[in-house]
């Protein structure tokens, strides 16, 4: 962590136990920024989902490739997390339908809503202000912004 | 132990004793319950009291267990809020109702 920009900026391995890494590393980080409660662990979901989505379906499940994790507040007091990665990049239309389409309502009677696909995506949609993914020379980062005020 | 499995009357409990329940934890539970699947009474009670974190690994392994026990009525018992927010966020809380306590879970009118 840079303590003079306040600014959480971290390498990592993929793996399956990736995501807890990052969230041991950053959750102190966030803490020291003052932040509430509710929105830790609401980031702290969404930074879960993201970075085992890394390992799922940019790097296939493949352990061992490099991953880039930052953190910082804006002058606008929101709190920035950026995610980068260098395998596979998401396709554009995953982004788009994803803002179509809400939760399904499980149903007992109808095994189709009960297994919903991108669930995770959805969890961040749902819980952070603004999502946005780049791609640029072959570096895939997944922006969230969430306002700490 | 990550898992405690309990045995009481016509109900299966399966205590989590973990504080993540997320894709780390996920593949052994849905081992764990491989196992037991032909042991599990009508009612099987999953004791969220240790987890503070679940993702949606966890919750897909609940609902995996909702999809592999058919015919058995599953429980959430003792969820701390990030796990009840959760629920309610992904629309779970209709399918799998939770209470505060094993014996509310357990009561007739649960």
């Amino acid at each position: 962590m840079n303590v003079n920009t306040r600014t959480f900026h971290k390498e990592y391995l993929s793996s399956l136990e990736a995501s807890r890494e990052v969230a041991e590393d950053i959750v102190p980080y966030w803490n020291s920024l003052g932040l509430n409660e509710l929105i830790i662990g609401q980031m702290e979901l969404c930074l879960v989902e993201v970075v085992n989505n890394v390992f799922e379906h940019a790097y296939c499940n493949n352990e061992g490739d490099k991953f880039e994790a930052k953190s910082y507040m804006s002058k606008t007091q929101n709190l920035i997390i950026e995610i980068s990665d260098f395998g596979h990049s998401m396709p554009s239309c995953v982004l788009e339908e994803l803002l179509s389409t809400d939760f399904v309502e499980p149903l007992a009677d109808d095994p189709e809503t009960w297994l919903q696909s991108k669930r995770g995506l959805k969890i961040i949609q749902e819980l952070s202000d603004k999502l946005e993914y780049f791609s640029h020379q072959n570096r895939n980062t997944l922006k969230l912004q969430k306002s700490a005020s | 132990m990550q898992f405690d499995i309990i045995e009481k009357g016509q109900y299966t409990i399966i205590q989590i004793n973990e504080g993540r329940f997320d894709a780390k934890l996920a593949p052994a539970f849905r081992e764990q319950l491989e196992q037991i699947k032909g042991n599990i009474r009508d009612h099987l009670v999953l004791d969220l009291g240790e987890v503070r974190f679940m993702d949606s690994s966890g919750l897909g392994a609940v609902m995996g267990a909702y999809k592999m026990l058919r015919n058995t009525k599953i429980s959430i018992v003792n969820p701390q809020k990030p796990i009840t927010d959760l629920l309610k966020l992904t629309r779970m809380d209709k399918l799998i109702l939770s209470h505060p306590t094993i014996e509310d879970a357990l009561a007739p009118t649960a």
